[in-house]
């Protein structure tokens, strides 16, 4: 049951009616609940019972860790929970990798091995409750969050379905006592909520299905095309997987608004980012500071020695990468952004300052702009190329087909073919840029007259009908396969 | 809560009138080109009470625009029936719409566009991918037509039911809506500011012959922009395509055991490759197809592909649908091919393109075009006109 089919929303419509109806937060629970695991259970039934054990485990150590304070039995139970959680992921998601890997690294010494693979099906959405559940109980070991005795809210923190398959990954002390506390209908939450929704299914079906044409055609068959191609086709990407990464969080954001529940900011208009650094602040904020607080501080952060400090960004980064696939061209695109984020704060950092003061940032701020953005597109096509030698093979033809004219014409010629799209795509981002201070770009203020906010609903529901993705386009979240 | 609910009840409904007022409701279109099907199906069935021997030809709309059924059949003394119709409808369309209509000395020749046999989806089998291109399309669009459409298919009842029930619902109308507001959108696109819209008149089924061929009067050529290259050319999908071969060897079995034959006949092809390096690779494309068919299917195949490459002169909007020149020719190598093989002569063909096949294309073509004009074929197409 995906966001953009027409059974969610009748899904979504049913639960909303159902929980309202109910007025105390544990039978509000149990609806959430009950709705959490027909959700998940709509793609495979046997799923289920994976995140039921992995909460049960979690809800049970969060429990013993509260009735200890002998340090060497609270080691004890926080490995525990990771071995379970993590062996769990790592099982599932990265079972045939490393086996594969270790046979591949095995004959460059000269050593023979059969390789043991299995067919293992992906459950969708492990790696966001696994790590979900994770930071429960690494904050309950640090007493940075309060033990949740209460079963229904727990489980209904790990299950809550708008944010289950792709987040944004909640942090127990954020998220628990929306759970435990009771909610009442709040008017202009769920308003804004019901906008935030509007606004991800524009981007997920006019933007990111629009584009995902394209970028499939042109990186399937790479080879085949010349280097302005391939740049063309990794800009559509770049935007494909923003607006529908994003267009996922911001539909998860609007229907637990709906639910009277608050879930994190996960986007901040990355590609409007003066740096690598502010990109990462601003791009999968959750799982961004998901691996700060829980990877990278506790390997030292930038409290060391500089070497070090550089060695603890680059290994988080690499281990970020190893979390959205398990594939090696992943793990260099991690490795690409942590070398890139670690050489922007040794080198233009500090310098930084000068060049962003008084009327120079009118004429830095859009070069900056440009450049960070050049240096993402570049890291995007190790995400997205099928291997490593096809992306470089990607980049070096990009670089040195930046002056080929037919190429150029070619990309013209693509453009023109899809002006009406790349019309809606331009107006897209200048309503983005305006509305760059907003949490969403449809969060409009009440100053605004009825006529004019209804006026911009329809606008972009016409769209959405006729120039949005039909169901035979439809395409599944990207996120989805994490 | 009720303040919220009734706003967004007002605000749906608000956008539910509008968009009934912006797109009007469809209108049932009798002469859609689709509609068509019942007449093709209808000829098929009442002829089975004629003596004469029936050449069924089956095949998309490059068979309806192409072939020249009712000259074959005079020249070979067969009554006529042209199946071709639309190639989104799919493989299993083609054969199982016809297979309970034929009978017993019937001369059945399959004449499948490329795409059906190495489509990457499924099309040849009723999915949803047969009933989106049947629903979606506007040409496909006819009314009760499509009652008849959904009774050919495997469990037709449920898509029968699933029809109603997104009727019902709206829902697919809305999309039918949608699809049909984003062809005039894009129209309306192309002939204000891109001004290369030709609307052909060709696509109705007023154009149909008796016999079910397109008799329009068609001389304008193929542009470079409107051909594509067919899939067939760069890669085929096997899956996809044994799949195709169980379909069509089921479908030739049956034939056989009713007493008709089924032969095949590639289908003539607008060409088109930018270099020889592009041209080789397709010529080998071709030939690891031709073989394996040769290899897989129960029955004779009565053509090679590289001898159904033809000069885009001969085509008039698509790769497959030829203009009047094309359709001339391409008959009268199909009448040439079925006359040999009546005649009980073996088709002598030739397992790979001869060597010097790209220097003299086009020489071959001028030899074959004179050919026609001397023959009595000829003399027989232009008194039809």
């Amino acid at each position: 049951m995906t966001f953009t089919s027409l059974t969610f929303l009748i899904f979504l419509a049913i639960v909303f009616a159902v929980y309202w109806l109910l007025k105390e937060a544990r039978q509000q629970n149990i609806a959430l609940i009950l709705a959490s695991y027909l959700f998940y259970g709509w793609w495979d039934w046997r799923f289920c019972f994976l995140m039921f054990f992995s909460s049960l485990v979690d809800y049970i150590i969060g429990i013993l860790l509260g009735g200890t304070e002998k340090k060497r039995i609270r080691i004890q139970l926080l490995l525990i929970s990771l071995v379970c959680n993590l062996g769990l992921l790592g099982f599932f998601k990265y079972f045939n990798f490393f086996s594969d890997s270790f046979v591949k690294m095995a004959a460059l010494v000269g050593l023979k091995a059969d390789p043991l693979l299995l067919q293992i099906i992906l459950p969708v959405g492990i790696s966001f409750y696994t790590f979900q559940t994770l930071s429960y109980t690494i904050d309950v070991y640090r007493r940075k969050c309060p033990i949740c005795h209460d079963p229904l809210a727990f489980f209904a923190f790990v299950s809550f379905f708008p944010q289950l398959v792709a987040g944004p990954i909640e942090r127990a002390s954020h998220l628990l006592p929306q759970m435990i506390n009771s909610r009442s209908f709040n008017y202009a939450k769920a308003v804004d909520g019901s906008r935030q929704i509007l606004w991800g299914f524009f981007k997920k079906l006019v933007i990111a299905d629009a584009l995902a044409g394209t970028v499939n055609k042109y990186y399937s068959s790479a080879r085949m095309h010349s280097g302005p191609v391939m740049l063309y086709a990794t800009f559509c990407f770049a935007f494909q997987i923003y607006c529908d990464f994003s267009a996922y969080s911001d539909i998860a954001v609007g229907a637990a608004r709906l639910f009277g529940i608050d879930l994190m900011r996960n986007f901040a208009y990355p590609y409007f980012s003066r740096n690598i650094s502010d990109f990462w602040r601003r791009w999968h904020i959750s799982l961004s500071t998901w691996f700060r607080d829980y990877v990278y501080i506790p390997l030292g952060g930038s409290r060391c020695t500089r070497r070090r400090s550089i060695f603890n960004l680059i290994a988080t980064f690499i281990l970020s990468g190893l979390w959205h696939g398990a594939a090696w061209h992943f793990v260099a695109w991690g490795a690409i952004n942590g070398v890139a984020v670690a050489a922007y704060n040794q080198f233009v950092r500090p310098k930084d300052r000068k060049f962003t003061v008084g009327w120079r940032n009118y004429i830095t701020a859009p070069l900056a702009i440009v450049i960070t953005f050049a240096v993402i597109l570049m890291c995007w096509v190790f995400f997205r190329a099928e291997d490593i030698p096809s992306a470089c093979n990607i980049i070096y033809k990009v670089v040195t087909g930046l002056f080929y004219p037919a190429g150029w014409t070619k990309v013209m010629n693509l453009i023109s073919l899809k002006l009406a799209f790349w019309v809606v795509f331009l107006l897209f981002v200048i309503i983005e840029f305006i509305q760059r201070r907003q949490t969403h770009p449809l969060a409009l203020t009440n100053r605004m007259p009825r006529a004019a906010r209804w006026i911009i609903y329809w606008t972009i529901l016409f769209l959405i009908f006729f120039i949005g993705a039909t169901p035979s386009e439809l395409q599944t979240f990207i996120y989805f396969q994490f | 809560m009720r303040k919220y609910l009734q706003n967004i009840a007002l605000f749906f409904s608000a956008f539910l009138i509008m968009l009934f007022l912006i797109c009007p409701p469809l209108r049932y279109d009798p002469n859609a080109y689709l509609a068509s099907c019942t007449d093709k199906l209808d000829r098929l069935s009442n002829s089975q009470k004629i003596k004469a021997q029936r050449l069924i030809i089956l095949g998309g709309s490059g068979a309806a625009f192409s072939t020249n059924s009712e000259l074959i059949g005079k020249e070979l003394s067969l009554y006529p029936i042209n199946m071709g119709l639309h190639g989104g409808l799919g493989l299993r369309w083609d054969l199982e719409s016809a297979l309970p209509y034929i009978r017993k000395g019937d001369l059945i020749v399959i004449r499948e566009e490329y795409a059906k046999f190495t489509m990457s989806y499924d099309r040849n089998s009723p999915n949803k991918y047969v009933y989106a291109t049947y629903m979606m399309d506007s040409r496909c669009y006819s009314g009760s037509n499509i009652k008849r459409y959904m009774l050919l298919l495997d469990n037709y009842w449920l898509e029968y039911i699933r029809f109603f029930q997104s009727r019902i619902a709206q829902y697919q109308k809305i999309l039918l809506l949608k699809s049909k507001v984003k062809v005039k959108m894009k129209r309306l696109w192309e002939i204000r500011c891109l001004k290369a819209f030709h609307p052909s008149p060709n696509y109705s089924r007023l154009y149909f012959s008796s016999s079910g061929d397109i008799n329009t009067n068609r001389t304008r050529s193929v542009t470079l922009k409107e051909m594509k290259t067919p899939r067939i050319f760069e890669r085929w999908n096997p899956t996809s395509l044994k799949k195709s071969i169980n379909l069509i060897n089921h479908f030739a079995d049956c034939c056989n055991k009713k007493g008709a034959k089924v032969v095949l006949m590639y289908p003539l092809i607008a060409w088109k490759a930018q270099s020889t390096n592009q041209k080789q690779k397709h010529l080998k494309n071709l030939h690891e197809l031709n073989a394996y068919l040769r290899k897989h299917l129960r029955l004779e195949i009565l053509n090679t592909p590289w001898s159904a490459l033809a000069p885009p002169r001969y085509f008039f909007n698509t790769q497959y649908h030829a203009n009047s020149l094309g359709m001339n020719i391409g008959s009268y190598l199909e009448m040439k091919a079925l006359r040999h093989f009546a005649a009980g002569g073996k088709a002598a063909v030739e397992q790979e393109p001869p060597p010097n096949f790209l220097e003299n294309f086009e020489q071959n073509w001028r030899k074959i075009e004179l050919e026609v004009e001397k023959s009595r074929f000829n003399h027989n197409q232009k008194l039809s006109q």
